[in-house]
């Protein structure tokens, strides 16, 4: 996991619920439904997974972590009889990420298979979706990193079928510098 | 003061991975101060904990967020950083200014010394055998044809060919030049090719 | 292309200029697949650009109509390309795992088996530096002190040696030992000359290093 990752920044901020195992004074903050100014020992809270992590590897530990619900029993369930159906965009957009950070915290060892055994079936949902004519409505259920494998599955798919074509592949104007010129047409317009 | 700040600075990164946005000097500033705030309490908590044993459970949870804030904002300037390198394989070593004006001083400075680094390192390849240096911006697309034609975009003036001869390019005028010498025009969005 | 005799300094070898350039496509490709840096070929390389030099004297010689002039440009722009993608590969690598990089390469200097040209450590060095100096202008030197250290472990970039490729072997090569992390069953195989395979990286870098076996 690197440090400097953004996305591996964004996935370690989802939150995941947690049991505070000592009195935290000063820092009721933590626990938006607390009225007190100290966090006491017993309160269970969804944090992010970076603070969660940091305060279970004290020693003592300050916190407990429970799965998030995703991985639990009756997702499990789901997932295992079709997760083909999940919109998992909506549902846990870092959900692989995710879960390979609360593994660590499942005793039973399931959240692993779980992870892949559900992008197994997925896979095929990445296929189609990368050669699909409607790539929206495709991409939608998918999480983020199921989409950057979408996205680079397209990218591959029209490299391969224009080499085919041999025909001739038109030079083109770098990215940057066209995104560039679409946002200064843009606000040329809005003025 | 956890990290919620510096999270919208890097989802705005996140928003617009092609393009680059104006660097956000006020946001960063803003949670600069809140890091040393953090500090403070720290600071104050930690002389305390001799009455208040549980404070020290409080200055460490603080102690973390400070680690996440720094983390956040190090990734943030670092990953604006790969978007600039870019900058300079697809605009060449001079930036149009309102690109210029995306960049903090620090960042244009960073542009400056990787250009310069580069051009460094461009020249001294095969200086050994009295090469002198290669382009490695010039070829950057597998050569498909010798020659190709293309539309000029903007207008752009004299353009002095490998064998001397020079062509006039004024917008709207249509060329057929050798691929080699149009590739960094096409790229700068100032020629297009057309089959 | 017509072939020419190049000699080698220390032996009297002589290497035709065809086996330059598939030694340089085959290197190429090794680049672009495998997920680390490799040892450098300047040799190789700056043979290349003798022969670019060469090819570009001969073909200013003829008319500029000559269709044989075109052919050759052709082929001089098609192996300038394959030069500069070689290159331009490794110098994305040095930029994206820098600080490993740099690291790695000290301890090699020591051995003498250094796997960056001189100009190419020169270059990791100054992008390092850059990086280093632009971070603690813009954040480090600003933040309360316990945080200002350029914490240059943390921010490595380690290649993913444990990555999947594609292989072919050049030659036969025994007890290749495929280590299991996660259980006790370490398999050992051989790979038949010519045979291809998929196997995790990290494997068979020596073999890729040492040109038994070639990515494709």
């Amino acid at each position: 996991m690197s440090y400097l990752s953004v996305t591996d920044i964004l996935v370690s901020n989802e939150k995941v619920p947690c049991k505070f195992l000592h009195d935290l004074p000063k820092l009721g903050f933590l626990d938006p439904s607390c009225t007190d100014d100290d966090l006491k020992a017993g309160t269970s809270v969804e944090i992010p997974i970076w603070l969660a992590e940091s305060l279970s590897s004290r020693r003592p530990p300050l916190v407990t972590v429970d799965l998030p619900k995703v991985y639990k029993e009756t997702y499990r369930e789901i997932f295992s009889a079709d997760a083909c159906t999940v919109d998992l965009h909506k549902l846990a957009q870092y959900f692989y990420e995710l879960g390979c950070y609360v593994a660590k915290y499942d005793i039973k060892g399931e959240v692993s298979t779980t992870l892949v055994n559900t992008f197994r079936q997925r896979f095929k949902m990445i296929l189609s979706a990368s050669v699909a004519t409607d790539s929206i409505n495709a991409l939608q259920p998918l999480s983020e990193c199921e989409r950057d494998h979408t996205a680079a599955a397209m990218t591959t798919e029209k490299a391969l079928s224009s080499w085919l074509k041999r025909g001739e592949s038109l030079l083109t104007t770098a990215t940057m510098v066209a995104n560039h010129r679409k946002r200064k047409r843009a606000e040329m317009e809005m003025l | 003061m956890f990290g919620e700040k510096v999270i919208e600075l890097l989802k705005e990164s996140e928003r617009n991975r092609e393009t680059l946005s104006p660097f956000n000097d006020e946001k960063i500033r803003q949670i600069i101060e809140e890091m040393h705030i953090l500090f403070k309490l720290n600071m104050n908590d930690a002389n305390a904990t001799s009455e208040n044993k549980s404070l020290w459970t409080t200055v460490q949870v603080r102690h973390s967020a400070l680690e996440r804030n720094k983390r956040c904002l190090l990734a943030y300037l670092y990953d604006r950083i790969n978007k600039i390198k870019t900058l300079r394989w697809e605009f060449g070593s001079v930036l149009p200014p309102d690109i210029r004006e995306l960049l903090s001083d620090s960042e244009y400075d960073w542009f400056s010394k990787y250009s310069t680094n580069l051009a460094t390192f461009m020249r001294s390849l095969g200086q050994d055998i009295g090469y002198s240096g290669i382009d490695l911006t010039e070829n950057l697309r597998p050569p498909k044809s010798l020659y190709i034609e293309v539309l000029c975009i903007t207008d752009y003036g004299k353009l002095e060919l490998e064998d001397g001869d020079v062509v006039m390019l004024k917008k709207n005028s249509r060329h057929f030049l050798p691929t080699s010498e149009c590739q960094t025009l096409i790229r700068q969005g100032i020629l297009k090719q057309i089959t | 292309m017509d072939t020419e005799d190049l000699e080698l300094s220390d032996e009297e070898e002589e290497i035709t200029a065809d086996v330059v350039l598939k030694t340089i496509q085959n290197l190429w490709q090794n680049e672009r697949l495998s997920p680390e840096i490799l040892p450098h070929r300047n040799d190789m390389v700056e043979c290349m650009l003798g022969q670019i030099q060469h090819m570009e004297r001969n073909i200013n010689k003829l008319p500029k109509t000559d269709l044989r002039a075109s052919i050759h440009k052709m082929e001089l722009n098609r192996i300038k390309y394959i030069i500069c993608n070689y290159l331009k590969t490794r110098l994305d690598k040095i930029e994206k795992y820098c600080i490993t990089i740099v690291n790695d390469e000290k301890q090699r200097t020591e051995s003498g088996t250094n796997y960056l040209t001189p100009s190419e450590f020169r270059y990791a060095q100054e992008y390092l530096l850059s990086i280093e100096h632009h971070l603690k202008e813009t954040i480090l030197n600003r933040v309360p002190g316990n945080m200002q250290a350029f914490e240059i472990n943390k921010m490595a970039i380690v290649p993913a040696l444990q990555s999947h490729v594609f292989l072919k072997a050049n030659e036969t090569v025994n007890g290749i030992v495929l280590e299991d992390h996660f259980g006790d069953q370490d398999e050992e195989i051989d790979l038949e000359e010519g045979s291809q395979h998929i196997l995790q990286y990290k494997f068979i870098a020596d073999l890729v290093k040492n040109g038994k076996v070639q990515l494709v």
